[in-house]
């Protein structure tokens, strides 16, 4: 162990010491008191300012329910907590932050966080007993959680989506970054040379600066990863605002809201940063807290992850005021060429590889792979059945790595769609029909309603004569196209990215993701700065 | 053998409606326990029927290991469909015109012979009249989405149908002093057409003097589907045109065939969704209508559907017809139907759904499980009806109620829904209440 390690290894047991004395984010007989981060301050649920969200609890080895049942208690915030007199000042002290010392808090905060550490494994049990992620996909959630927040990956992050001109982004956060391009004037540029020479004809150079924005970010639980990476990069583009918690992953952020708060006490030059913060819990569409939240006198853009109705609740809000990205419920698609027919170990291996697409986060991210289009002969014994019996077996595979079960209500679904609209598909299920079913593989006669599909281990499989004309089943509702083999995916690369698919990847990577990587065909910190002329 | 089932349990069905006249009549003379015998028997019957007759419904069991003999619970668990399954169809079938791919999919769900000649159909109502010409009586319903739902009836199913719900509900019409014959029936919905709402238009004109319709032209399923499905304003305003008069015009001269009816000394039996009754109301105390002759009552069906955001109270709803119409609240009934359903639930004056004893109630949890049946359990409601042999009445609905099993004040012994009926999150609003929403926008 460094001494650097040591260090930040004592100072996560102090933190942990305090969250004891403090009695929070440690389960007192089934309850967890959660505090949250207003504005820089850490504050905790007292008396009765409180919100109670409940938890069911899941037997690990199953992942399924056991029948348990935990409550979270948060403080109730209002809007006058989050918003802020002076705006412009916060932008000002925002663009005063050096992006070095940005960078030292949150690579301190990830420290903290480190899943061997005492703050990390203390959240991990936490978020373990009713999180219906296997271990291994629960600890690289974290992992993953921490390792975005390391110096060097927001380095990578910000240099590359913001750069311009081979200038890297962090320089244009910092400073008034010259313009190296040709520029011309307007049409009074004549009248000016003519009305106020000599100064009237010197051209000045142009410089241009990634402003700081004020942000309300509302973020999904359908990954463990969404709130702190909205977070992120609000931080990362050295933003200030509101991130909004989802219900469903309040214990990573609130560990994120501690790590930064502990975190900020050794960096007191990025303490603008963390004052200007805030990481809260309301309920979706409680109007008394979101009509005046959303004020575009304060903020500037707005993030909004998630449901249909979420998103066009939180644009509707935002609307004609500030500027608002939205990632909209995608889905992900996989194209499988008749290649992988060639031999059945072949055929094996492929279906391993596009299993892999089936599990991101278990189906619940816009990225997984919820519709397979395989590409051979039709009929019951044909190549859409053959890949539905290989698919099968890879998720029995992935099971056994990594377990899920459906939540009762995707059980429920899945039964509605056996037992409905889809009585006439021929199914293939992990674990068995009803109550036992973990996982299935469905080969459906026809088009499918995907707003009825479960997310839980469920692939619909289409046959189709050749892969060309899955293309044309491709719309902006897919974020995500696996495609094997390689060749196949080149060839069709064009036509699908026409279709409005943002990424168009191998077969088994939908998951992988690269510094300064698009979102949703967007490059979203970019989006997130003002960028200004000066 | 399968006719012999299958006319077993067309036997049981009489006796289970004669039973339900006696426990509508109230007089002592229904037997609980017995009732409850014949039903089960006719359900497993039943079960046996469809396993054999439905193609589908048989692969079910395949799959879930279900012989010809079990249990009911295992029956609920297992066997129990969903109201997709009645539109399961690739739609784009019914856009490129293949019939002979619509049939192929009716007879899977299908204990009847689907008529050949459906085939040759050039649109869906060719098709459902070909059906009708060849013995299979087809209703249909539709959600928002405008994928219709259709659910096909044999004679024997039909003739259940049709005599279900008068079998127990007679006692009702006598209870308030109702003479059906000299009175005036008003649809707020479209003359004829096979839709259920209509349906009960035409199922009422059997009994009353005379029936007026809001639309007084047949509702075709064509056209419904074209207003529904299109995705251009221009195109769904050309199908709109086509259903004829429009939507504010015809409640602005209903008042008037209303108060004909009223001069000529009848009373009016007003059948309605409630946002539909809540609008004519609106509609006659802004023009200063007179109120309906005495006598007259109103029944709602169908829920608020897509008009949630219109929903009021019942007893504000009960206080708008009583001051607008001139019918008392105890006077304003109220039914749970669907199309799937052959026996529609009445609500009493208690307000509760009783559910007659020709069916079995079931309750589901949200993972699809059927609930223990008790005293008072929530869930989605479910049901087993043994009187539709044509295609499997062994249903799960997408609506949450709550469910109790208890001597009800007005004096019915029942299992009977109280409050609210809310569609469950997540699924589509449907029913004919939904349908004319999406007519009118």
């Amino acid at each position: 162990m460094t001494g650097a390690n040591s260090r930040t290894r004592a100072s996560a047991a102090a933190l942990c010491e305090r969250l004891d004395a403090a009695a929070l984010l440690r389960d007192d007989g089934g309850t967890i008191r959660v505090p949250v981060l207003t504005r820089g301050r850490l504050v905790v649920p007292e008396g009765d300012a409180v919100l109670e969200i409940q938890e069911a609890t899941i037997d690990r080895a199953t992942m399924r329910p056991d029948g348990g049942r935990r409550r979270l208690v948060l403080p109730r915030v209002d809007a006058a907590d989050l918003l802020y007199e002076d705006p412009g000042a916060v932008r000002a002290r925002l663009a005063a932050v050096p992006f070095g010392a940005l960078c030292d808090w949150l690579d301190a905060a990830a420290e903290l966080l480190d899943t061997d550490g005492p703050l990390g494994s203390r959240i991990r049990a936490l978020i373990a007993p009713a999180s219906d992620l296997a271990d291994s996909l629960l600890d690289a959630a974290l992992r993953l959680n921490t390792t975005m927040m390391r110096a060097l990956a927001v380095r990578e992050v910000v240099d590359r989506e913001l750069a311009i001109g081979g200038v890297p982004g962090s320089c244009l956060l910092e400073e008034w970054v010259e313009v190296d391009a040709p520029g011309w004037d307007g049409a009074t540029g004549g009248l000016r040379a003519a009305l106020a020479p000599p100064l009237g004809t010197i051209a000045p150079t142009p410089r241009i600066r990634a402003f700081p924005t004020l942000q309300i970010h509302v973020t999904a639980g359908n990954a463990p990863v969404v709130a702190s990476a909205s977070a992120l990069r609000l931080l990362a583009a050295r933003g200030g605002g509101v991130v909004k918690l989802p219900s469903g992953s309040i214990l990573p952020g609130a560990a994120l809201a501690v790590a930064l708060h502990a975190a900020a006490e050794g960096q007191p030059a990025a303490r603008a940063v963390l004052d200007a913060l805030s990481l809260v819990y309301w309920k979706g569409g409680d109007t008394s807290l979101e009509e005046r939240l959303f004020d575009p006198a304060v903020f500037d853009r707005v993030v909004v992850w998630g449901a249909p109705d979420a998103v066009e609740r939180v644009s509707a809000l935002a609307a004609g005021g500030i500027r608002t990205l939205t990632f909209n419920p995608r889905y992900g698609v996989s194209l499988i060429g008749r290649e992988a027919f060639a031999a059945d170990a072949t055929l094996s291996a492929t279906a391993r590889l596009a299993a892999a697409d089936v599990l991101i986060w278990n189906q619940r991210a816009c990225i997984a792979s919820l519709v397979h289009y395989v590409e051979g002969a039709p009929g019951a014994d044909g190549a859409a059945d053959r890949w539905a019996a290989a698919l099968r077996e890879a998720l029995a595979a992935a099971d056994d790595l990594a377990p899920a079960a459906p939540s009762a209500t995707a059980l429920g679904q899945i039964q509605r769609m056996r037992r409905g609209s889809l009585v006439g598909a021929r199914w293939h299920w992990v674990g068995g029909p009803g109550r036992e079913a973990r996982a299935a593989v469905v080969v459906a006669p026809g088009p499918f309603d995907l707003s009825s599909h479960p997310l839980s281990r469920v692939v619909i499989v289409r046959g189709v004569p050749r892969l060309d004309e899955a293309v044309g089943l491709l719309h902006r509702g897919v974020s995500t196209a696996g495609i094997h083999p390689e060749a196949r995916r080149l060839a069709l690369r064009d036509a699908i990215a026409a279709r409005g698919v943002s990424s168009i990847v191998p077969l088994g990577h939908a998951e992988r993701a690269f510094a300064g990587m698009p979102h949703d065909g967007m490059r979203v910190l970019s989006d997130l700065v003002e960028w200004t002329v000066g | 053998m399968a006719e012999a089932i299958e006319r077993e349990i067309h036997e049981l069905a009489g006796r289970l409606r004669a039973a339900a006249n006696a426990w509508a009549a109230g007089d002592g003379s229904f037997d609980e326990s017995d009732t409850a015998r014949l039903r089960r028997r006719a359900i497993s019957l039943c079960h046996r029927h469809y396993r054999a007759a439905i193609p589908a419904y048989r692969r079910l069991c395949l799959e879930a290991g279900v012989g010809d003999d079990e249990p009911l619970d295992v029956l609920a668990e297992r066997c129990t469909v969903t109201d997709d399954l009645f539109k399961s169809y690739d739609a784009a079938w019914v856009g490129a015109r293949d019939f002979v791919a619509l049939s192929g999919w009716l007879q899977d769900l299908c204990a009847e012979p689907v008529p050949a000649d459906a085939s040759a159909a050039h649109d869906v109502d060719d098709w459902l009249d070909r059906l009708e010409r060849g013995g299979l009586h087809v209703l249909y319903s539709s959600g928002t989405s405008g994928k219709l739902s259709f659910v096909p009836r044999g004679l024997g199913s039909w003739d259940a149908y049709r005599a279900n719900g008068p079998s127990y509900l007679m006692h009702q019409v006598v209870r308030l002093g109702l003479d059906l014959s000299t009175m005036d029936g008003a649809v707020l919905g479209f003359r004829g057409g096979r839709m259920g709402i209509q349906r009960a238009g035409v199922e009422l004109s059997r009994f009353l003097a005379d029936v007026h319709y809001l639309y007084d032209r047949e509702l075709r399923a064509e056209t419904l589907r074209a207003t529904l499905t299109t995705r251009s304003t221009a195109a769904a305003e050309a199908a709109r045109a086509r259903l004829g008069t429009g939507h504010d015009e015809a409640y602005r001269t209903f008042p008037a065939t209303l108060r004909r009816a009223t001069e000529r000394g009848r009373a009016v039996w007003l059948f309605g969704a409630p946002h539909q009754v809540k609008m004519l109301c609106t509609v006659m105390q802004a023009i200063g209508s007179a109120p309906l002759g005495p006598g007259s009552v109103v029944t709602l069906g169908g829920g608020w559907k897509s008009f949630e955001d219109q929903r009021v109270d019942r007893a504000v709803l009960c206080e708008l017809i009583h001051a607008a119409l001139g019918v008392p609240p105890a006077r304003v009934l109220e039914a749970y139907a669907m199309v799937e359903l052959n026996t529609p639930l009445m609500r009493c004056p208690t307000g509760r759904y009783h559910v007659p004893p020709l069916l079995e109630p079931w309750l589901f949890d949200e993972a699809l499980l059927p609930l223990e049946p008790g005293h008072d359990v929530t869930g989605t409601f479910g049901f087993m009806d043994p009187t539709a042999t044509s295609y499997p009445a062994f249903l799960v609905t997408g609506d949450e109620v709550r469910l109790v099993r208890e001597h009800c004040p007005c004096g019915l012994v029942s299992p009977a829904i109280v409050g609210e009926v809310r569609r469950a999150a997540g699924h589509e609003a449907r029913g004919c209440g939904g349908i004319l929403a999406t007519v009118r926008a």
